[in-house]
């Protein structure tokens, strides 16, 4: 099957962490995972809108308006947002890390608002977008920040850093441009057995049966069937 | 510089001989192709089916049934899109490992996926589905398949790495609808292994490696293997090496990734394993913020 609409794609990443307030571990192959996306999101056809790394990527690109931030011209100005870097899930909070203070070192998920302008699907490769497959959990984190956006994905606990694991990007976007489902395809590269990586696909939906719908169907051809409101979430995880 | 800790007891240097082995390039092309789809069951004439080809892969495909081949690897995924990873929205699969992974060497068998004596099982990984409203009620969690990974065995000594495995994946009827295969064919033995390396050795590897970056790797786990590569990449040697798992943890302990370094287990192994990491151009410096 193909796919008859183009989607706008942004990704972020970061390697290299100052020494200062920001200061984390440097990672090394965060960009490999992203940019192999974005290219080949790209060579599909696909519009490539930004892709910031290292200290070009900033924690205001997530951050919506509503918190000072800028993620309706970045983030949410895409359709489809790739960010990998470290993260961090406290409290059903996520966080996502960055190099560079711009305005912050971090952004938390109780300021991301994501789907209010046009982002109908996020990846985020850093660790933790969850720490369990408890509904409770899952319902805690993400039922916020999901306000439109159609799909997250992302790992439960860690993700490797991993110059073995930099096909992952490509591969993905390869299959979903084939039309293949965006949680189906995300799930199943994702996961790795010999890493340890598990994979998770979370789908918002009005009702029960939508949620199940975009979960179980959707591929890049939905981009425009909005979610009015996350009253459901549907998720699928192979561990 | 990179500073490695270990929090582990390291495994001990491997006993007896190794070999490192050559490998064979992977023949990818149409005849290939159709080959090997008839041996799966498709209907493969010249006059069935649709061939795709890109730069990365090549994929036959017939009614719902898929099989794709990857040109640097060989490595082929083999699909039902019918039933595939297909929920009813009703069945709840339980199965044991065990059971599972004798239904997967069963279907290996029947289908020469893998030479007899050659696999273990590795790991069964089951695909969930489950939903939940406010506050998470109403929460459900069913099983809708297990996909089970058998591990490449090499002179006895297990392969590691994302290639080196068959993977089965069976559906609530326990019936197979897909299968992914990694392996590449022996050519021959380059040479006989002389003295292992030391896991001492690895590490000191894994620290020059990251020695631009600025990190503490805390390590978790090592393993020792012959090391066979994914989908994407081409392969000439097939030889022994230390696989390394790091954690990073931020200061704070807030966040925290995974790391992997692969080394080679040999004094006088081929090369190198992992890749060095490149060194790449500073970025452009970002305009100011549109806000």
């Amino acid at each position: 099957m193909s796919i008859h609409l183009h989607v706008r794609v942004g990704v972020e990443w970061v390697n290299d962490f100052h020494n200062d307030k920001c200061k984390q571990n440097d990672l090394s192959y965060c960009d490999d995972q992203v940019v192999g996306f974005y290219n080949h999101m790209g060579d599909h056809g696909h519009i490539k809108v930004f892709n910031w790394g290292n200290d070009n990527a900033w924690e205001t690109d997530f951050r919506h308006p509503d918190f000072g931030g800028d993620s309706l011209n970045w983030s949410d100005d895409v359709h489809f947002c790739m960010v990998n870097d470290h993260g961090g899930n406290f409290s059903n909070v996520v966080v996502f890390s960055f190099s560079k203070a711009h305005t912050n070192c971090s952004i938390a998920s109780t300021q991301m608002r994501l789907g209010r302008k046009n982002l109908k699907w996020l990846a985020a490769l850093g660790c933790d977008a969850v720490l369990n497959t408890n509904g409770d959990h899952i319902w805690a984190v993400w039922s916020g920040p999901m306000q439109g956006v159609h799909i997250v994905c992302g790992f439960i606990g860690t993700a490797a850093d991993s110059s073995w694991t930099s096909d992952l990007g490509e591969d993905f976007a390869d299959d979903i441009c084939d039309g293949d489902t965006i949680a189906g395809s995300w799930v199943s590269r994702a996961y790795s057995f010999w890493t340890g990586d598990d994979s998770i696909a979370i789908a918002a939906g009005v009702t029960r049966d939508d949620a199940i719908n975009r979960r179980d169907h959707e591929n890049l051809d939905w981009r425009d069937s909005s979610v009015a409101h996350t009253n459901w979430l549907a998720w699928k995880y192979r561990t | 510089m990179a500073e490695i800790k270990v929090n582990v007891k390291l495994i001990p240097t491997p006993r007896g001989q190794a070999r490192i082995y050559r490998l064979k390039s992977p023949s990818v092309n149409e005849k290939a192709v159709r080959g090997l789809a008839q041996l799966l069951g498709m209907q493969a004439d010249a006059k069935s089916g649709a061939l795709k080809s890109d730069a990365d892969k090549l994929t036959y495909s017939q009614g719902a049934l898929e099989l794709t081949m990857y040109r640097a690897s060989g490595g082929i995924r083999f699909i039902d899109r019918a039933r595939w990873q297909v929920d009813d929205r009703q069945s709840d699969l339980k199965i044991e490992d065990a059971a599972a992974s004798r239904l997967a060497q069963t279907f290996v068998k029947k289908y020469q996926l893998a030479p007899a004596g050659e696999t273990k099982f590795l790991k069964a990984a089951r695909l969930h589905v489950a939903e939940a409203t406010e506050g998470g009620k109403e929460a459900s969690d069913r099983t809708i398949d297990v996909a089970v990974a058998l591990q490449r065995q090499v002179d006895k000594i297990p392969v590691d790495g994302p290639g080196g495995q068959v993977v089965v994946y069976l559906d609530y009827e326990r019936k197979a609808t897909g299968i992914e295969r990694i392996w590449r064919e022996i050519a021959g033995v380059q040479k006989q292994g002389a003295a292992y390396r030391t896991p001492q050795n690895a590490l000191e590897d894994m620290a020059a490696h990251f020695k631009a970056k600025q990190c503490v790797i805390e390590v978790q786990e090592m393993r020792f293997g012959y090391f066979e590569e994914g989908w994407r990449s081409k392969q000439q040697y097939l030889q022994p090496a230390y696989v390394i798992i790091g954690m990073l943890t931020s200061p704070d302990g807030l966040t925290r990734k995974r790391t992997i370094y692969v080394a080679p287990a040999l004094t006088n192994a081929v090369g190198r394993i992992t890749p060095p990491l490149e060194v790449k151009r500073p970025e452009q410096e970002r305009p100011a913020a549109k806000y």
